[in-house]
């Protein structure tokens, strides 16, 4: 199977998500992504057996390099030399200690791409601050905008900034090779995931810049469209045994022509006829009262046959889907077979499934997912492949004892 | 080596995979049509302009055969449309560009590929919403274009890695998901726990403590993976916690939630940001206050690391500038440059690309 980044080599120093995340987009996609971890590293989620390691580390090979020894770190360098990308995800100063920091690395190696994906990036007075995803968000901006009118205290309730740092780390590593490609040379790039959650508040950050407006969570309606409705409403509760009790909708009519199909959907109930509810601004400035009729409406339907009315009328909506609805029930995403085994059989949980990537491509597939592999299960073959290491070498590096 | 030159056909989704394109150097023509996929707004259309469309060429047009004539001279074209419909109705298929990449809310194919989805339907199907709020009351949007740039993240990256794998492909990306692809373990608790995900306000709940924190003069977001269990307590100004059985394991913590927040708060209600932040920084714990947008601006992080990014509003000799955030990286520690939104063009007819174009793209990178 032929993909777009077969022959990218690309050694993989990171842990948790951000930058297993970014080395799978990339591993997907065809570059042979080398994973360096270790016994003493392999805990938590950084163990090859956790669900989280489970996801984020497929379609990678895993080397397992004791970095305390003298010879493991010598080794780290040669690969360093063969590598088209290295990525450094660790604390600051990590690979520094390790000798493979950019400076030395480039020496052996003019056409590294040298990633590095830190809390607050390389310089300033923050550089040393420890980061999580819901610290970073609520540092970037993205915390002051999420919620609902009077509230301080609502934020986004995922680890939202950790996955975008890793696609924001994939379109730099993918600018590098292309500059690469055209000048021959390799650079350092030094990624923020702080500036990766100001660059996303970056709309409502020149409207207050540019405008003065200063954008404040509306919950969800929308702060400048006349658009109503536009909210979530809730449904009729569990539908079968693998169904939540609380079910919601989100509906928005975005123009005169959806409310008029809404407003059929709904069998053109007396309240509708009412003159405001002609215009998108009368709906705009009576949404709260809309919102009331149309949850009175929506609360004994089921939600599911509510999107599909809508959808079929030409109304935006959709369910409130959560974990089960988007394994098991969504129509669309089996369709596409999203959720798929991921190549190969794991040694401990067997079939594993896993997400695909969220494109199709017309000629080429980009579809085979192979598992994320337990610690140290490529030493062998990825050291050939890389280093030309011969069985005899491997045995006596093996006997030192430095894969581990 | 002569620019790949880019063709945007578009709303948001399109114009940020092409604003990935601009800031790094190629040649981008961006179509503002009348028919286009576009989003409902969360910010101003000036406002997204500037984020969007600066370092591009934009071009009013709804003429299709103008813009297929444009695609034969692109290598690459992102094409955002409505519907699998809408994109077979625009000549998607016809187009004779070497890499080809259309964005609708499903995709192409399957039983949805001609439903409606705007962002907030599709921060709901794609389980984002079912996350984001208080239990018991309705789900939440995140408000802004969170599927529409996420989108054009992946068409840029699509794009990309089929120019440099020499691929003349057609790519098929669905918003929905792309907003999945960024939240697997809602999916992942469900086949490989059977555990249903759901909200609690800015709980994160499977650590703990990992809340919201009201300060003396703001807010303070705490998120103590049991690594940093030990410093936080100092931090706290309460060592003796860590000898308290009840907060021993982030298991009995979680078990202890109440008693534990009660405990934070009142130590927090006294404390401002600048003494959380300086004390965050001494006993290296995982905590961030909440920025407002003038923090944001005034802040001296950014500022040192010399962040923000001219956008210049014309091209007329007198023109206006402001700050934005520009791509949250950089190559070899240099700033991004400036650039400068020009003004949509009319009257074009042929010959958008600057045909000689051989970029700054060595400069930028």
């Amino acid at each position: 199977m032929s993909r777009p980044l077969d022959g990218i080599r690309i050694l993989d120093f990171s842990h948790v998500l951000a930058g297993p995340f970014a080395t799978r987009i990339l591993g997907d996609m065809g570059a042979d992504v080398v994973k360096v971890n270790s016994v003493d590293r392999a805990t938590g989620v950084n163990l090859p057996t956790h669900p989280y390691f489970l996801q984020f580390n497929r379609s990678k090979r895993s080397l397992a390099l004791d970095m305390s020894r003298d010879e493991s770190r010598e080794l780290s360098r040669k690969l360093c030399n063969e590598a088209d990308i290295v990525i450094n995800n660790f604390s600051v100063g990590v690979l520094q200690r390790w000798g493979i920091d950019f400076e030395t690395v480039r020496e052996g190696n003019k056409g590294v791409i040298y990633a590095e994906m830190s809390g607050m990036g390389d310089g300033g007075p923050w550089s040393k601050f420890v980061t999580y995803a819901p610290t970073i968000h609520a540092l970037s901006g993205l915390t002051h905008l999420t919620g609902v009118p009077g509230r301080e205290d609502i934020g986004i309730g995922f680890s939202y900034n950790d996955h975008q740092a890793g696609l924001h780390a994939v379109v730099a590593i993918l600018a590098a090779i292309e500059a690469r490609r055209r000048t021959g040379r390799g650079q350092r790039i030094d990624m923020s995931q702080f500036e990766v959650g100001v660059n996303f508040a970056g709309p409502s950050l020149l409207d207050w810049f540019a405008n003065g407006v200063a954008a404040r969570p509306t919950g969800n309606k929308l702060p400048y469209d006349d658009v109503a409705p536009h909210n979530c409403y809730p449904c009729a509760g569990a539908v079968d045994d693998k169904t939540e009790n609380e079910r919601w909708i989100a509906i928005a009519c975005m123009n005169d022509i959806q409310w008029l199909a809404f407003k059929g959907v709904m069998g053109n109930p007396e309240w509708t006829q009412n003159p405001i509810y002609m215009t998108a601004t009368g709906r705009a400035a009576a949404s709260d009262e809309l919102d009331r009729q149309v949850s009175t409406w929506t609360s004994s339907l089921i939600a599911e046959d509510v999107m599909e009315r809508c959808q079929k009328a030409g109304v935006p909506a959709g369910v409130v889907q959560n974990g089960v609805d988007l394994v098991e029930k969504d129509p669309q995403l089996a369709a596409h077979q999203f959720f798929q085994p991921l190549t190969g059989q794991h040694p401990e949980y067997g079939t594993v499934i896993g997400d695909r990537l969220p494109l199709y491509f017309s000629k080429t597939p980009c579809d085979e997912f192979p598992r994320s592999r337990k610690l140290g299960e490529d030493n062998e073959a990825v050291l050939s492949d890389w280093l030309d290491m011969s069985e005899g070498e491997f045995h006596i590096n093996d006997q030192l004892g430095i894969f581990k | 080596m002569a620019v790949d030159k880019i063709l945007e056909v578009g709303g948001i989704a399109a114009g940020f995979a092409g604003r990935v394109f601009a800031q790094t150097g190629y040649d981008v023509v961006r179509i503002e049509g009348s028919g286009h996929a576009n989003s409902p707004a969360w910010v101003s259309d000036h406002a997204l302009d500037l984020f969007l469309h600066a370092g591009k060429r934009r071009i009013a047009t709804d003429d299709p055969d103008l813009i297929a004539a444009l695609a034969a001279q692109a290598d690459i074209v992102i094409l955002e449309a409505a519907s699998a419909d809408a994109v077979l109705s625009a000549g998607f298929d016809h187009w004779k560009c070497p890499v080809k990449v259309a964005i609708t809310p499903f995709g192409r194919t399957g039983p949805r590929r001609n439903w409606r989805g705007t962002e907030n339907v599709l921060q709901a199907m794609g389980g984002y919403s079912n996350l984001i709020g208080d239990q018991d009351t309705a789900p939440l949007t995140l408000p802004g274009h969170y599927a529409d740039l996420q989108s054009g993240q992946w068409a840029y990256m699509v794009a990309n890695a089929c120019r440099l794998g020499e691929f003349n492909e057609a790519a098929d990306i669905s918003k929905l998901e792309v907003v999945m692809s960024l939240s697997q373990f809602t999916t992942v608790q469900w086949h490989c726990a059977d555990n249903i995900r759901s909200r609690h306000g800015n709980d994160f709940w499977w650590v703990c403590p990992s809340t919201q924190f009201k300060l003396a003069d703001g807010w303070v977001y705490i998120n103590i993976v049991p690594t940093f269990w030990d410093p936080f307590t100092t931090f706290l100004g309460r060592p003796e916690l860590v000898l308290d059985e009840r907060f021993a394991t982030n298991g009995t913590r979680m078990a202890n939630r109440e008693a534990l927040h009660e405990i934070i708060s009142t130590a927090m209600e006294s404390m401002t940001r600048a003494q959380v932040e300086e004390s965050a920084r001494d006993f290296r714990v995982p905590v961030g206050v909440v920025q407002t947008f003038d923090d944001i601006l005034s802040n001296e992080h950014l500022a040192e690391r010399d962040f923000w990014q001219t956008i210049k509003k014309s091209d007329t000799s007198e023109m206006d500038t402001v700050q934005a955030p520009p791509l949250p990286f950089r190559f070899d520690d240099k700033p991004w440059p400036a650039q400068t939104l020009t003004p949509v063009e009319s009257n074009v007819t042929s010959g958008a690309f600057h045909t000689s174009h051989t970029s700054n793209l060595s400069e930028n990178l």
